[in-house]
């Protein structure tokens, strides 16, 4: 990981937040999509549509939007070793 | 403009000092070492809570506000690929938690011992199932059912038995005797591996109607274990076992059975290493 760490808390508000800034909002069934292309669903690198309830974070890819699953979290903690 | 300038004047003027170290620490532009924490629901612009700078981008000034975005938006342009831009601090702790564990000397042994024994998508289940078995050790169940069921999710049946094999303490055991025991057998390196990985890889497929006989097994523990297949309904069931004394009492068993049950046998005795396929007729009862 980075050295330096920047965390945002769990709540609705702050992803939201987050989300915007990657230009990413949530649609009616939860998942992450594209503001200017609300029918484009966010995809994991593993192709997987992510649900707002799900976002861990984002790592830079172009844009790779992590899953909060042991798997993803597991590639984040480990990367490089 | 860089992250000192941003922090400059944010916090009263104690932390602030702290702030600055730490940049300071950094080439002046960089937060070196340092966290912070992004949080739209406490009231002031910028706290330390718990050791931590927590900024909330809604009560900052505009000019604050347009530093932050545009700090990110360099972040994300300049970190190399695959590194973290942004995560929840509940799964920063996560991945930090996973590097202690994941670096423990009992983890790195065992992930070192099958690196180029068993295929290498097994090797990544079975370092999540290390730490999976490390959280289950502290008693963290729903943790432990969510990171199963994580698992099942990604790598399917296969990963599930992976990771309750790992649970059981069958890499530190019952493989690891099975490849020490295959050693005394087989001289070449490449045969060893290639008849351990004949006998692990259906084992880990078909864990359910699988008995592995290990060292210090007694009779009635290999009988135990095949009743109970059976009790839930498991009529086939492939009993492993190697080394002389193994494979003799797993024929004895097999033979015990056979006095109460009809069994379709069919059984492979390959150099003291045995592979008994048992077939059980439905009882009366069932």
């Amino acid at each position: 990981m980075a050295e330096e760490i920047i965390t945002f808390t769990e709540d609705q508000k702050t992803k939201e937040f987050i989300l915007k800034i990657f230009g990413k909002t949530v649609d009616a069934e939860g998942y992450i999509v594209e503001i200017d292309n609300p029918a484009q669903k966010v995809l994991t690198p593993d192709g997987e549509a992510l649900l707002f309830e799900d976002f861990a974070g984002v790592q830079k890819g172009s844009e790779l939007f992590i899953k909060s699953d042991l798997p993803s979290i597991f590639k984040v903690a480990t990367r490089g070793q | 403009m860089g992250w000192q300038e941003f922090f400059k004047g944010l916090f009263k003027a104690d932390i602030n000092a702290k702030v600055a170290d730490t940049v300071q620490t950094g080439d002046g532009d960089t937060f070196k070492g340092c966290t912070f924490v992004i949080n739209l629901n406490i009231p002031e612009a910028a706290v330390e809570q718990d050791g931590k700078k927590v900024i909330n981008p809604e009560k900052l000034s505009q000019d604050k506000l347009n530093m932050l975005l545009a700090l990110l938006n360099s972040r994300t342009q300049e970190l190399p690929k695959g590194e973290t831009i942004v995560l929840t601090t509940k799964d920063n702790n996560w991945a930090e938690d996973i590097k202690r564990k994941d670096s423990a000397p009992d983890v790195r042994e065992i992930l070192e011992f099958y690196k180029d024994k068993i295929p290498a998508a097994d090797l990544i289940i079975l370092r999540q199932a290390m730490y999976i078995k490390k959280v289950f050790l502290e008693r963290r169940n729903q943790d432990v059912r969510n990171m199963k069921r994580d698992i099942r999710d990604k790598y399917g049946k296969r990963g599930a038995n992976i990771t309750n094999l790992c649970t059981a303490g069958y890499y530190e055991k019952d493989f690891n005797e099975m490849y020490e025991e295959l050693s005394k057998i087989y001289i070449t390196e490449d045969k060893i591996k290639a008849k351990f990985l004949s006998l692990y890889d259906p084992y880990v497929d078909d864990l359910p109607c699988s008995v592995f006989v290990s060292i210090g097994m007694k009779e009635e523990d290999i009988e135990k274990q095949i009743v109970t297949r059976l009790k839930y309904g498991i009529d086939y069931i492939k009993v492993h076992g190697i080394g002389s004394s193994n494979v003799k009492r797993v024929k004895k068993v097999i033979s015990v059975l056979e006095k109460t049950m009809s069994i379709e046998k069919n059984i492979i005795d390959d150099n003291n290493v045995i592979t008994a396929e048992l077939t059980f007729a439905k009882r009366q009862e069932d």
